[in-house]
């Protein structure tokens, strides 16, 4: 008889255990004026690396 | 004058043989044959299986495209390839099926001076029983599964609003699975949108995939610093999921579909199930059974394709255990070793092994993803091979142009919700999409262009990105300046 849900992962304790962002990273995430900055700097990281190859 | 003829009108052979229309004089001709009408951008599919899209949004027609810059269209599917031609006559060939049972003519012979096979994946639902849009699950890897996808995502929501809770089950249908971070990007894109729906209390979303951890994507995962830390994608991915209320079963091979039910093994070798009401599940993949035929009418299959399918190139195939693989084992130029005017670009070609750990079951079942590469790697393979034909017909003696996975880095931004002020992406770069263990002892990659994070910056890339290669599929004014 297979068993069924059993390896669903996080079964629930050990969700205490996945690293959780805080209030704080989640604020940036959306924070337009930050998220300005790292549009300009995410596109210039890319940029370079697509150069370099 | 010569002739180039690409197999395929995807992201790898519409880019080849734009570049090779671009780059060759008039005289030369360059043709196209697919049995699609259509330009389909797939990284946007996930936004139409989520109902943010319309199919016109992410496909156009490639005719009027083609007409206007010179490229001939054929409309048909290649089924054999004649290297050697036939008996009366020598020059090369491939055999293109129309591509609608029906219509006027049989099979043409398309002649060739130089042949690029970028076919892409045969999408292979069969392998699993009762797996894909025709069965018990859906897909979103065409257009037409993407819309079906979202009117099934319309029915359960509807259901939600009337009190029931559905159970949805996103990920790899097979335990050798390739693309699983489309299906990621489906994932968090559906839970974005059940909240969105205001039904998100109702659902349960779980991820199902053949990775040996979180965030692997085919690739043996990625490393990131963080915080003073060197941290594996695998916490990354937790993170977002364990954010998001998504639930995970990793390391499991769907050997069976039926309605409302999945029968999986895992690789500890245990058989189990999981109920759903909605699945979405992605099917392995294989090429998309070219032949080979010599001039006296015999098979040559086996010498231009591996048994999967996909189409030998200057690889080292050698089997040797996982240490033993190095980067010099990836193609840099995807010339066929037999063939010296064929080359094979984008999924069409065989990798020589896979980047993540293979693992097997107690029962023998392979469990681990294929090598990834869609998307850039298949744009920047598309162009680099276009770049040796043209080459090698203005005299070179041999390819000029190289792509090498394992000295090419990859961005990659992966949508976790679509709106302009409240939605978020994951943006990533990796470098080199092969780990190169030799120069970069300790994760194989280059941390100075290694980096990811998650927010709404990603997703105005996500946009821009989506009108930018479409305007450069488009081939419109300065298409050629886009980077792939």
């Amino acid at each position: 008889m297979p068993d069924r849900h059993t390896p669903l992962e996080p079964p629930g304790e050990e969700l205490a255990y996945v690293t959780r962002p805080t209030r704080w990273t989640v604020f940036l995430r959306t924070f337009v004026p930050w998220q300005v900055w790292r549009f300009a700097r995410i596109n210039v990281k890319m940029i370079r690396m697509v150069r370099r190859h | 004058m010569s002739r180039v003829v690409v197999l395929g009108a995807g992201i790898s052979g519409h880019t080849a043989a734009s570049f090779a229309r671009k780059w060759l004089p008039a005289r030369d001709t360059v043709t196209v044959v697919s049995p699609n009408a259509e330009y389909n951008w797939i990284p946007s599919n996930i936004w139409v299986g989520v109902g943010l899209m319309r199919p016109e949004q992410v496909a156009f027609p490639l005719a009027p495209v083609y007409e206007r810059h010179g490229i001939e269209l054929v409309q048909g599917a290649a089924r054999e390839i004649h290297p050697e031609g036939d008996a009366g006559d020598p020059r090369p060939y491939v055999v293109v099926e129309p591509a609608r049972a029906g219509s006027a003519g049989g099979p043409e012979k398309v002649h060739y001076d130089f042949l690029v096979n970028a076919t892409g994946p045969s999408l292979r639902f069969d392998l699993t029983e009762g797996l894909g849009p025709g069965a018990h699950s859906l897909s979103v890897c065409t257009v037409d599964h993407a819309v079906q996808t979202a009117a099934a995502l319309d029915e359960a929501v509807e259901r939600m609003r009337r009190g029931e809770h559905q159970r949805f089950l996103v990920g790899m249908g097979h335990g050798s699975c390739t693309c699983e971070g489309a299906a990621f990007e489906y994932v968090v894109n559906l839970e974005f949108e059940l909240r969105a729906r205001k039904v998100r209390d109702k659902a349960e979303i779980v991820w199902i995939t053949n990775e040996h951890e979180l965030g692997d994507f085919g690739m043996g995962g990625m490393h990131l610093r963080r915080g003073g830390y060197v941290v594996p994608s695998a916490v990354f991915t937790a993170s977002l999921f364990a954010e998001r209320g998504i639930r995970w079963i990793t390391r499991a091979h769907v050997d069976r579909v039926e309605p409302g039910l999945v029968h999986y093994e895992t690789l500890d070798g245990a058989e189990r199930e999981e109920p759903f009401d909605f699945a979405m599940l992605l099917p392995p993949f294989s090429g998309v059974g070219l032949q080979a035929v010599d001039a006296g009418g015999g098979a040559m299959t086996d010498r231009l394709f591996l048994p999967n399918g996909f189409m030998r190139v200057d690889a080292d195939y050698t089997p040797k255990p996982f240490e033993a693989w190095e980067v010099a084992d990836w193609p840099r130029t995807y010339q066929s070793p037999e063939l010296p005017n064929v080359f094979a670009a984008g999924i069409a070609f065989a990798p020589p092994h896979a980047i993540s750990r293979p693992h097997t079951s107690p029962t023998g079942t392979p469990i681990a993803p294929a090598p990834p590469r869609t998307g850039m790697p298949s744009a920047e393979i598309g162009r680099a091979v276009a770049r040796s034909i043209v080459d090698m017909i203005g005299g070179a003696p041999r390819p000029t142009a190289t792509a090498s996975m394992a000295e090419m880095g990859a961005a990659c931004v992966a949508s976790a919700g679509a709106n302009p002020l409240t939605g978020t992406a994951a943006s990533m770069t990796v470098y080199p999409i092969v780990p190169d263990f030799a120069r970069w002892p300790d994760y194989g990659r280059d941390m100075d262009r290694t980096f990811g994070e998650i927010g709404l910056a990603g997703h105005w890339i996500k946009i821009l990105l989506h009108h930018l290669f479409l305007y450069k599929a488009r081939l419109r004014p300065g298409w050629s300046l886009i980077p792939e």
